[in-house]
């Protein structure tokens, strides 16, 4: 299959609304004295897929735990949706936000079918509605309805990255956030779901913040690429951007080891 | 601080209260007599019940119990009303500060400070003394323990006990000047053995013992007066006395009536003939005694009943305790680490000393038994809650958190299933140690099947020994396979062990 590749950013930009769906305000964090994330301003806005890229340690991670509320800042604000996370308002701030992580994060000893709608009954659906979004949802990330009965280690990879995706998706959050939602995957695999991935982000229209390694799948899913390296954004821009006109040498490495990208015209 | 202890443990171990149904003190009540856990001392149990009801006095015997201090104690605490003693035991054990020489009045007065009273000496003393075969005395011509002195060559044999008390050997062969080349110590029983082999002269025996008699030994004579005496009595409480005076009355009225050789045919009777304690206590009454001794198989359906009611209740209690006790520590670290030193102190309690200590706070029977148990599963469910708590995954942990689960959705639907199977392994753990460590219950009361296992302990009876033994073990390995039967029911699929299948398609 040819990739139509997404290099200028210009196919999706931010919508009307002015406010972001999330902010980093002065945010910073630091792990036992060592800086994780030095001070930062980043505004994510919607509609859009905003792609983290670094090697690991680079803070990428850090950034999206912050934005989920699973870790705090030692200093500055996290904001979503303009107005600050709190501890008290978080439950309800994480409904409006779907999180993959790497290996899915499935609960073992739940079925599909108990893992995709635990969201939706804790927050008090009825059985009809929650049936009728699981269907949808399996058509949307197209896994067959005999997963349902199954526990997770029954399913292949793929298929619970797949399943890890529909959860996140369960109360159609105006937010998604993936950790290296394909890190664990094999290349055949993950080159799939990468496709499977670009056509459910343009179906939905929806915020996504990816975290990634791959400087490929990055210019391939998200319209914009933030690069960090020790805590620090080094630069911030389209792929086309990254690739033109690099901040640095290390964003020129970094850029070059997406190898088989669309290299810029001689 | 302990004494807060004391009131949770008590506040957790109403429902075991509840089962143990301790019966009222207020006068009517039957009366309720205790004994140790040896022969004479059930015999004696028995004399009195049989005694009182020939007065038409209604009374329960329960036999069998530990030791001096928990008598000592069931009886201060008023569990029970009544108890056979020695009036040498309350010089050395329970009187501290009663001179040696102690005369009955100045014990009945040292008594009625603590609020109990003595009855009238029974007749016989059942203190140390040195035997020796009839024939060897009187081929050496020996009837006092004096004479011992001018026979160098007499080999004695001495139990481990004996040899080791100021007022056994040391003090004794102190007091005669008696030659100290050819004693060896040796096991009680194996001593009468040893005697009947020829192979030691003399030995240490208690003046009752059954063997005198079987054994045609020659209890020697303690000219100058070494040995404390061990006069047979009963204690009671005074406030039973005062609610009670027939029955006092007839426990009285045995005084004087039971000397040595009557308490030697009565233990003989019992311990070499193999005749129930309380047959032998009716033919000495001269009353007619139903035995009471069911047949063998209600007789085990009876104490596979106590027993389970041990286990299930203690564990139960312990469930309801130890999981929040688990969960908490697996949240808090601080407070964590001291949950699980305190129940890790109380696993090093030993078993019988542990339900010992519970007597003062429970009396006897099955609410001591209980307690102590109780606190015996608490180490396994607690730490194995923790483990099963803080092993889990942290991926997990974050989507649980990440899905925004409510935290008692995140607790019933993911925290707890991922531990349950270390949770039950612990419960598993507790449930296999309890069916083992209530067998020590017969000690305090409890009944269960230790109640065999102590009687042939002390009759040397090794069936009797196997009747409790087995359903034990047996119990033991059952209640192992219930676990496992219920673990398979609770665990989800996901989360057995894996025998991976393989994956459908890919991608």
């Amino acid at each position: 299959m040819m990739r139509e590749w997404n290099l200028d950013g210009a196919a999706m930009t931010d919508n009307a609304s002015s406010v972001p769906m999330f902010e980093l305000r002065d945010a910073g964090k630091r792990y036992a004295g060592q800086m994780a994330l030095a001070p930062m301003d980043l505004r994510i806005e919607r509609g859009r897929t905003t792609a983290l890229i670094g090697s690991s340690g680079s803070g990428k991670s850090t950034v999206l735990k912050l934005l989920m509320g699973l870790i705090w800042p030692d200093r500055g604000q996290v904001c979503m949706e303009g107005s600050p996370l709190t501890r008290r308002a978080l439950t309800a701030q994480r409904r409006r936000i779907g999180y993959v992580i790497q290996e899915g994060g499935l609960f073992p000893h739940l079925t599909i079918a108990q893992n995709l709608s635990l969201q939706a009954r804790s927050v008090g659906w009825a059985a009809t509605r929650i049936q009728a979004r699981v269907t949808s949802l399996l058509d949307l990330v197209r896994l067959q309805a005999d997963v349902l009965r199954r526990y997770p280690a029954e399913l292949s990879g793929g298929q619970r990255q797949r399943v890890a995706l529909a959860r996140a998706l369960m109360l159609d959050p105006p937010a998604l956030l993936l950790d290296e939602p394909l890190g664990a995957l094999d290349p055949v695999v993950r080159h799939d779901l990468q496709d499977e991935l670009a056509r459910i982000f343009a179906e939905l229209k929806t915020t996504v913040v990816l975290v990634t390694h791959d400087m490929a799948e990055a210019a391939f899913l998200a319209s914009r690429l933030v690069l960090l390296e020790g805590g620090r954004v080094r630069q911030d821009g389209s792929f086309a951007d990254l690739r033109d006109r690099p901040a640095d040498a290390f964003v020129s490495r970094f850029v070059a080891s997406g190898r088989g990208l669309p290299q810029a015209d001689a | 601080m302990r004494r807060a202890l004391h009131w949770v443990l008590a506040a957790c171990l109403a429902l075991g209260l509840a089962l143990a149904a301790s019966a009222a003190t207020a006068a009517g009540a039957p009366v309720r007599i205790g004994s140790k856990a040896f022969t004479e001392s059930i015999v004696l149990g028995e004399v009195a019940r049989l005694e009182l009801k020939a007065h038409s006095i209604a009374a329960t015997h329960q036999r069998n119990l530990g030791g001096t201090r928990i008598l000592w104690k069931a009886l201060r605490r008023g569990s029970i009303d009544v108890y056979p003693e020695y009036t040498g035991t309350l010089v050395q054990e329970l009187l501290p500060g009663a001179p040696s020489d102690a005369s009955l009045a100045q014990l009945r007065a040292r008594l009625k400070r603590l609020g109990l009273g003595m009855s009238a000496p029974l007749g016989f003393s059942d203190s140390y003394a040195l035997g020796m075969p009839r024939k060897t005395a009187r081929q050496l011509g020996i009837e006092r323990i004096s004479q011992l002195r001018a026979h160098p060559q007499v080999r004695y044999g001495l139990s481990n006990e004996f040899m080791d008390r100021e007022d056994g050997w040391r003090g004794l062969a102190r007091r005669y000047g008696l030659p100290t080349d050819h004693v060896r110590s040796l096991d009680h029983d194996l001593a009468y053995k040893a005697l009947a082999a020829g192979a030691i002269d003399v030995t240490d025996v208690y003046t009752t013992d059954a063997e005198i008699p079987y054994q045609h030994l020659r209890v020697l004579t303690d000219d100058r007066h070494f040995f404390p005496s061990y006069r047979a009595v009963f204690l009671y409480r005074l406030d039973w006395a005062a609610s009670h005076p027939q029955a006092l009355a007839a426990l009285n009225g045995l005084g004087g009536r039971i000397d040595e050789a009557a308490m030697q045919r009565m233990n003989a009777a019992v311990k070499l003939d193999g005749r129930s304690e309380t047959a032998v206590a009716g033919d000495f009454l001269g009353v007619k005694a139903a035995s009471g001794e069911a047949g063998f198989w209600t007789r085990l359906g009876r104490r596979t009943l106590e027993h389970l009611a041990l286990v299930a209740s203690s564990l139960g209690l312990a469930i309801v305790i130890a999981l929040p006790l688990g969960l908490v520590a697996a949240r808090y670290r601080r407070l964590g680490q001291g949950v699980m030193a305190l129940t890790g102190v109380l696993q090093t309690v030993p078993s019988l000393a542990l339900f010992v200590f519970m007597i003062p706070l429970f009396g006897i029977g099955a609410a001591p038994a209980i307690a102590a148990l109780f606190l015996y599963s608490l180490l396994p469910i607690v730490r194995n809650t923790h483990v099963g708590l803080t092993g889990i995954d942290p991926a997990l942990l974050a989507s649980a958190d990440a899905l925004g689960l409510p935290r008692r959705v995140k607790l019933w639907r993911i925290d707890l299933p991922l531990a349950l199977r270390s949770i039950l392994a612990g419960v598993k753990v507790a449930a296999v140690i309890n069916v083992g460590t209530a067998t020590l219950g017969a000690l305090i009361g409890a009944g269960g099947y230790g109640q065999p296992i102590l009687t042939g302990i002390r009759l040397d009876d090794m069936g009797l020994i196997l009747q409790g033994a087995i359903p034990a073990a047996v119990l033991a390995l059952a209640v192992q396979g219930i676990f496992e039967l219920v673990e398979r029911g609770l665990v989800p699929r996901g989360l057995r062990p894996a025998r991976p299948r393989r994956a459908r398609g890919s991608g």
